[in-house]
């Protein structure tokens, strides 16, 4: 059953006309797997925001294949719910008209949705907040409304892109012990995308280092923390070996991309004089 | 209904009701000082203030004109020319920003025209609108609609293209066709830039209403020629007093036109002033 779950298949994407072409992501494959939580993480401007885009539909790749669950993405879909970097909550609507958007949308029964809804605002705390617009509402708040907009739509997979970018320190934590809570209560297929490397050994079952454009896997590291997690468990040497491991190949990476570059140079030679 | 009183009542009390009444009586009274006062008492009359007739014979001559029929037939006149040509202007303008922001051969074909139309004052279009239109009437109507029109339709097309592209993913993801696009997301994404739009243009209307009851002469007698030539004509009477009766009532009417406006947009973009 290696068609389980999600499957990016030899991926390549690139902008630009053909004469000055910037490959993206070139010949990139991934198997998401079911009822795992993915973590990518990978040096500002890799090209993750791009790998998002294609596999929620919103852009085609130039080659490869991507599918879920052995069927072929072609456009947008339910069956793919992507929670954006900033808050991609509908301004206009309320809380509870947010979350219950898409299924009444596509013709569900408004009173089974929004009793579905109310039971989903009271997992994510914001049950007193369902008649209040998104501009009400907290940046953590509008993170866990976000959450339960996407769990009503029953995808297959949830795609979060750098979903607690932009929180304070505080609400951050908070929202990652809620929101790993959240997926080991439900199992739900996961691709959690971040620059965090904290967050990502915190959440994970596999940790994807990703290389410096055009963006590759450069290593998978999995996690074995038991769980339910807990912050804690982030001090014992297993963690931190983890930790140490990422950011050393994620620094490498970031590396690249000084390099040929005059200022670069000199910031490497700097950089190896001090340590 | 008591909502509203309390409402009323609400303003009454606040502070900022009364600040904006004592800064009206304040500047009336500097003005009555400078205009009548500092003359008799020290015998130079003041540059450009000197020559304004002081408040208290405005309101005499205000009180002269106002029990009779054609002052307030010259605010009937206006206000139904300005309205006439601001809904009609709202009514083809909004339909076609939209449709030149959301589709692409629409944009391609009409823009090009519109935009070397645009930036043609109204008031150029006067002698070319009386040769066109067969009463006197029919081409202030029209030269008002345009001055209206071109403001709405920029604003709408600027609004409509400025959405932010989260939602309209948001949306796909969940399901919604090109119809649940257009209605839900595009048109009241873009309703505080309809409202812009609409103010704006209601300023220009006034305007352009205005100067074209200067230079059209009202038809011949003073009750159909509106507030403009109300002014014209008592500026042509030797009146200056009356001329600025003229003057505060179209200052009236225009913040009257305003507050309408900002009433209906509060009350249809509930999200926009919670704060």
């Amino acid at each position: 059953m290696s068609q389980e779950g999600l499957l990016l298949n030899n991926i390549s994407k690139g902008f630009g006309e053909v004469w000055d072409r910037e490959e993206i992501i070139s010949d990139f494959s991934l198997n998401v797997k079911q009822s795992e939580l993915t973590v990518l993480v990978g040096p500002s401007g890799c090209g993750k925001s791009t790998l998002v885009n294609l596999i929620a539909g919103f852009d085609k790749p130039d080659d490869g294949e991507i599918s879920i669950n052995g069927k072929k993405i072609t456009e947008p879909g339910n069956d793919r719910m992507v929670v954006f970097q900033e808050t991609a909550l509908i301004p206009w609507q309320t809380t509870m008209d947010n979350v219950t958007f898409g299924p009444i949308l596509r013709g569900k029964d408004k009173n089974k949705v929004t009793e579905e809804a109310n039971r989903l605002l009271e997992k994510v705390g914001l049950k007193e907040f369902k008649d209040k617009f998104p501009i009400q509402l907290s940046g953590g708040m509008q993170r866990r409304a976000e959450l339960a907009r996407a769990m009503i739509n029953e995808p297959e997979i949830m795609i979060m892109d750098e979903p607690f970018r932009g929180l304070d320190a505080m609400s951050r934590e908070l929202m990652q012990e809620f929101f790993v809570k959240l997926f080991e209560d439900n199992r739900k297929t996961n691709l959690f995308v971040t620059s965090e490397i904290e967050e990502a050994v915190f959440l994970a079952d596999r940790v994807v280092v990703l290389s410096n454009r055009p963006t590759n896997v450069r290593k998978i590291i999995d996690i074995t923390l038991p769980r339910p997690r807990n912050f804690n468990m982030l001090s014992s040497s297993e963690a931190y070996e983890y930790k140490r491991e990422a950011m050393e190949l994620l620094h490498e990476e970031a590396m690249k991309s000084f390099k040929g570059s005059e200022v670069g140079d000199d910031f490497m030679k700097a950089y190896i004089k001090n340590t | 209904m008591k909502k509203k009183q309390s409402k009323i009542e609400k303003a009454l009390k606040s502070l900022t009701f009364w600040r904006g009444v004592i800064a009206l009586l304040g500047f009336v009274f500097i003005w009555e000082i400078l205009s009548k006062y500092v003359p008799i008492w020290t015998g130079t009359v003041l540059p450009w203030i000197g020559h304004v007739p002081p408040p208290t014979e405005v309101i005499e001559a205000w009180r002269e004109v106002f029990f009779l029929p054609g002052y307030w037939e010259s605010w009937y006149m206006s206000s139904g020319r300005v309205f006439a040509g601001f809904i009609a202007a709202q009514i083809l303008g909004i339909p076609f920003g939209l449709a030149l922001a959301v589709n692409k051969y629409f944009r391609d074909i009409f823009f090009p025209p519109f935009e070397i139309l645009r930036p043609i004052p109204p008031l150029a279009w006067v002698p070319a609108s009386i040769i066109f239109w067969p009463t006197t009437e029919m081409s202030i109507a029209f030269v008002t609609f345009l001055g209206a029109f071109f403001t709405i339709v920029i604003n709408v097309l600027g609004g409509a293209r400025s959405i932010d592209v989260r939602y309209l993913r948001a949306a796909q993801s969940m399901g919604a066709t090109q119809w649940d696009l257009f209605y839900k997301i595009i048109l009241p994404g873009t309703l505080p830039s309809i409202f812009t739009g609409a103010a704006v243009g209601m300023g220009i209307t006034w305007e352009v209403v205005l100067a074209g009851e200067m230079i059209s002469g009202g038809g011949g007698q003073q009750a159909s020629g509106g507030l403009g030539f109300f002014i014209w004509s008592s500026y042509m009477g030797g009146t200056v007093a009356t001329v600025i009766v003229g003057m505060i009532s179209i200052g009236i009417a225009g913040y009257l036109s305003s507050t309408l406006i900002r009433f209906i947009g509060n009350r249809s973009m509930p999200w926009r002033n919670l704060f």
